[in-house]
């Protein structure tokens, strides 16, 4: 009988030896793990390594199979990726549409507003902008709304990804809109920082014109 | 300097700084420029109180650099940030990337609480 860390053990050295194909057996391993976040955090592993394998079908099982939101959100964000490297766009597509649902189940606006922040930055690199900013403005509105929480804690996490992405969103709006959004910051350190770098991100930009 | 105050600057104070969890997973923990939120007083609302034991020398005051003494954060500092709210300090690691100090909190935190 197998110790948790031992199970965690042998999937790792199962991934680390870059078998072309991945044996259910190692699957059913991953799934035996009863602690339900070293579980989700084997079965992304996993995910990530079969979606670089292109083995599809088995991703997007083992994907599935994770039960937080975050992770979960990850996993469908790998093979989003994978299939737009491999030039399935419309696949691809569908799949960022998944995993930003899912990142919207997570428990804390931050973690949302942080997770759609990284599938817009993702989507940049496919060169679907438009739906990268679309992403972007929903990651501004989320960590918006977590600014209000209660917990001071929550509440900084929140400001903290609102200004990350107002400044990656300054690459593709007018700077005045991107200013009108820091000013929305409730933090006055984490505002003020933003707003001197915005200003010196429009310097920049002058610069260059 | 009077010999009170340079009594003051070489005592060293020992503190416990905190983070609010609901996991233990590398993403229970918003990572940025400055670092990672804690705070020094417990929070509530949350599954887990993550405690992170730190100490400094001398005065309190905005800058203040503590060293973390817990063995599975090693080279980590905390510096006093009030700027950001009440009690908070900014946890930072250095040579390490967002997913590293992820990951090195989320191993620290699974053994402490679990």
């Amino acid at each position: 009988m197998l110790t948790e860390a031992q199970k965690i053990t042998q999937v790792k050295a199962v991934l680390e030896s870059e078998p072309e194909k991945v044996a259910v057996e190692t699957i059913s391993l991953a799934l035996s793990i009863e602690d339900a976040e070293n579980r989700d955090l084997t079965l992304l592993e996993l995910t990530a390594y079969l979606a670089g394998k292109r083995d599809w079908n088995k991703a997007i099982g083992v994907a599935q199979m994770i039960e937080a939101s975050y992770e979960k959100t990850d996993a469908l964000h790998y093979i989003a990726a994978q299939l737009s490297k491999a030039g399935d766009l419309e696949r691809s597509l569908w799949f960022f549409n998944e995993a930003e649902k899912e990142a919207r189940r997570c428990d804390f606006y931050w973690q949302q507003a942080e997770l759609l922040q990284k599938l817009a930055k993702s989507l940049v690199e496919t060169g679907a902008t438009s739906k990268a900013n679309e992403l972007l403005e929903k990651s501004v509105s989320v960590a918006q709304k977590g600014q209000d929480s209660p917990n001071l804690q929550d509440s900084l996490d929140a400001a903290s990804v609102l200004s990350e992405s107002i400044l990656i969103l300054a690459s593709f709006t007018e700077t005045e809109t991107a200013v009108a959004l820091a000013e929305t910051i409730k933090n006055t350190a984490i505002r003020e920082r933003t707003l001197r770098l915005l200003f010196e991100h429009s310097s920049r930009e002058k610069l260059v014109a | 300097m009077s010999d009170e105050s340079v009594e003051a600057q070489q005592t060293e104070i020992v503190l416990t700084l905190y983070r609010g969890l609901n996991g233990t997973n590398p993403s229970a923990f918003r990572v940025d420029v400055d670092g990672v939120s804690v705070f020094e007083f417990m929070l509530e609302g949350y599954k887990f109180n993550l405690p992170i034991r730190a100490v400094y020398k001398g005065e309190k005051t905005a800058g203040t650099i503590a060293k973390i003494v817990e063995n599975d954060l090693e080279g980590a500092i905390a510096e006093y940030t009030p700027q950001f709210g009440e009690g908070h300090w900014s946890l930072r690691f250095s040579d390490l990337t967002t997913q590293e100090i992820k990951e090195a909190l989320s191993k620290f935190a699974k053994n402490v609480l679990k």
